[in-house]
């Protein structure tokens, strides 16, 4: 364990402390919050925020009340109220407002008013101003009515066995799945090519030799696969972290008590789906470059099992909407697309337990099948420099060898 | 105790058979030297018996027994591929390499420090390998290899990339280590190395074993046909004599298979010629290595 251990350290520091490491580690929320900030500053250009006035002849909103939790004369679009409508006029001519409604002295019988505006003001200056009115309607209510009356209904949609259930607005219900799959993906990415360069710079640098002369190729992979899994995993929980500390943030501004509630059974499921995946990846990876002399060799072949891993969201509407149908049950049971079809359909349907059974037996099949392959592969290809170990010699074929 | 017995071993990659039937053995405080021209199936044997490959057959004992991982950290090992990772520090790197011998850090460390030291290669402990030229590189190779005083030495081309100083630092290091009762494999072309240092050696053409045992006896095996004689005056023709070289004073004659040398000195005194060197000619290892593989393809 001990020669494991180094290794590993070895390894992970290794790569951690090299700048490209930390160009690959700062780059990617580094290009997200740039992408968001041009997002949001895009967005902003093109929303008036500029404050709504009111003139309130009928006296109806001499004392607004915010509705539960929510201050409007704090929020984005700012609400100021005229005692006469010249002022309002003037404040529209100066550019100090961007709108403003008259509110009609008969508004509680008639409920009519005006709305004076030089160009059409913004959906969310009509829409801040329409809440506030209804804000001020039903402000006599006892407060469990007003609660609501403003959340409005919500419809919920339950599978037969009740194993899954989507509420109406649970946007994170919907996009849970996706997400499961998005953050495989980026574990797979983020992992396996330090290890498929790990395994071939090795072999470039002629030092596979030297270390088994030392260790077993075997403590040599084990440490080697654990320390770069470490290394990806680092990736994976300094980007989680900021995005979590994003989360946060957030927190302050949106309501995310739903996050909390995650379905638990389903989180178990992928994790179950993951994990012989990630094995069966790694140990291609270290396969594929075991046997091939460069990198960029290498990652040209290993686009052929990596590119399988996108085919689910390419037939992600069949999914979605036919989760029991041929082409969803075909892709949750080939190894290479299981995990993101799984994943998806169980988020929208029940699955029958055979199917998962057979889908999660056929990934540990096919995770230990490539472990056997990469054993192999390493024992054959680790003395090799510069030369490919052949599909011949792995299925063991006598070929013409080279003497050294 | 031999550190190394190899019985009757064979190997084959495919249809070709890198290793064929070769015994030898290596006792502690030798140094054995494993010759061949390329591809003879040299590296085949230190990977046969590093356990890098398993011999299709026949027998190999390491240490006293058959290889082990507890075995690895009392075996040095310079192959002929030299590598070291090129992008990190060459303090770690080999730091790293010791440990993997089993030495604690602060050992490796301190160990690794005085042999920087002894090469010459402090001032660059802390650049990444690659910024090194390659007689460092070659250097740093060499720390890795004996860093934890191995009990087994088995290095392939070890003067390669060294200048004349260094090579001389090396071949001291071995000759202590020689001294100290470990055990030396030294795979090597060049034959004036393993003339100075080695006390037996095997010499191996496409696997199969053609010469083996102490050097001096083998080179009196192939010595007896030619004596070398210094004189100032001109040589007379002389019975039994098929070929004479001549060099400022000095005659090489080639002797017919009749003759013997004593017979050749006789003449010369018989015919008052003032001998001033008189020797049997002993051929180089260089020779012997041609002659042998010459004449193993003549066989062939």
């Amino acid at each position: 364990m001990s020669m494991v251990w180094r290794v590993m350290v070895f390894e992970y520091v290794r790569h951690v402390f090299r700048k490209r490491f930390l160009l690959s580690l700062l780059s990617i929320p580094l290009f997200v919050g740039v992408m968001a900030l041009v997002v949001m500053l895009l967005v902003r250009s093109e929303i008036n925020l500029k404050p709504v006035g009111y003139v309130d002849e009928s006296g109806f909103l001499t004392n607004p009340e915010a509705l539960p939790g929510q201050d409007f004369q704090n929020s984005l679009v700012m609400l100021i109220e005229f005692d006469e409508e010249e002022l309002a006029q003037d404040a529209l001519q100066a550019e100090q407002i961007q709108a403003y409604y008259v509110i009609d002295a008969d508004y509680q019988e008639s409920r009519r008013g005006k709305l004076v505006a030089i160009e059409e003001p913004s959906n969310m200056a009509t829409s801040q101003f329409r809440q506030y009115l209804r804000a001020n309607l039903i402000a006599d209510f006892p407060p469990h009515v007003i609660r609501r009356l403003t959340s409005g209904s919500q419809l919920v949609i339950q599978s037969v066995d009740g194993n899954r259930q989507f509420v109406q607005g649970d946007w994170l219900g919907f996009l849970l799945p996706f997400m499961v799959g998005f953050i495989f993906l980026v574990a797979v990415f983020a992992t396996s090519g330090y290890l498929l360069q790990a395994v071939v710079e090795e072999k470039e640098n002629r030092t596979m030799e030297l270390l088994v002369s030392s260790i077993s190729p075997k403590q040599l992979m084990t440490g080697k696969i654990l320390g770069i899994i470490a290394v990806g995993w680092t990736q994976l929980i300094v980007w989680f972290g900021l995005a979590l500390i994003l989360l946060l943030v957030a927190s302050l501004f949106v309501d995310l008590s739903s996050w909390i509630s995650m379905p638990v059974g389903y989180l178990a499921l992928a994790l179950a789906l993951f994990v012989p995946a990630f094995v069966m990846i790694s140990a291609l990876m270290v396969a594929v470059g075991a046997t091939l002399t460069d990198v960029q060799e290498a990652q040209q072949v290993t686009s052929l099992f990596t590119l399988p891993l996108f085919i689910p969201f390419w037939f992600v509407f069949q999914i979605i909407n036919h989760p029991n149908g041929p082409i969803a049950v075909g892709l949750s049971l080939f190894p290479f697309t299981a995990p993101i079809a799984l994943a998806i359909r169980a988020g929208f349907a029940s699955i029958p337990v055979w199917q998962i059974g057979l889908s999660l037996g056929l990934l540990i099949i096919c995770a230990g099948f490539a472990v056997w392959f990469a054993g192999r592969a390493f024992r054959l290809g680790m003395v090799r420099y510069g030369q490919r170990v052949s599909w011949k010699e792995f299925l063991g074929f006598k070929v013409e060898g080279k003497v050294q | 105790m031999s550190a190394i017995e190899i019985d009757r071993v064979s190997k084959s990659f495919g249809v070709v058979r890198a290793v064929d039937d070769v015994s030898f053995n290596v006792a502690g405080g030798e140094v054995f030297g494993l010759l061949g021209p390329n591809g003879a199936g040299k590296t085949t044997i230190l990977r046969l018996i590093l356990d890098i490959f398993k011999p299709d057959e026949g027998q190999i004992a390491v240490l006293g027994g058959p290889m082990s991982e507890a075995k690895k950290a009392c075996i040095g090992y310079m192959p002929e591929e030299r590598g070291l990772y090129q992008d990190v520090p060459l303090e770690r790197c080999l730091v790293y390499l010791a440990s993997l011998k089993g030495l604690s850090q602060s050992e490796a460390k301190s160990r690794v420090i005085d042999y920087l030291e002894r090469f010459d290669l402090i001032t660059y402990r802390k650049k990444p390998v690659k910024e090194l030229s390659k007689g460092m590189q070659q250097k740093a190779q060499i720390i890795a290899t004996l860093v934890h005083e191995p009990e087994l030495l088995m290095v392939d081309e070890p003067f390669n990339g060294l200048d004349p100083v260094n090579t001389k630092m090396v071949k001291d290091i071995l000759r202590d280590l020689r001294e100290s009762g470990a055990a030396i494999i030294m795979s090597t072309h060049q034959m004036h190395q393993v003339e100075e240092l080695c006390d037996r050696i095997l010499l191996i053409d496409h696997g199969r074993p053609l010469l083996y045992g102490e050097i001096n006896g083998i080179r009196k095996q192939y010595a007896g046909h030619s004596l070398i004689i210094r004189t100032q005056v001109r040589l007379p023709s002389l019975e039994g004599v098929l070929n004479v070289e001549s060099h400022n004073s000095t005659y090489r004659l080639t002797l017919s298979s009749e003759v013997k040398p004593p017979d050749i000195l006789h003449q010369l005194i018989a015919k008052n010629i003032i001998v001033e060197r008189y020797e049997i000619a002993i051929p180089t290892l260089d020779e012997i290595f041609i002659q042998v593989i010459q004449d193993g393809k003549e066989t062939e």
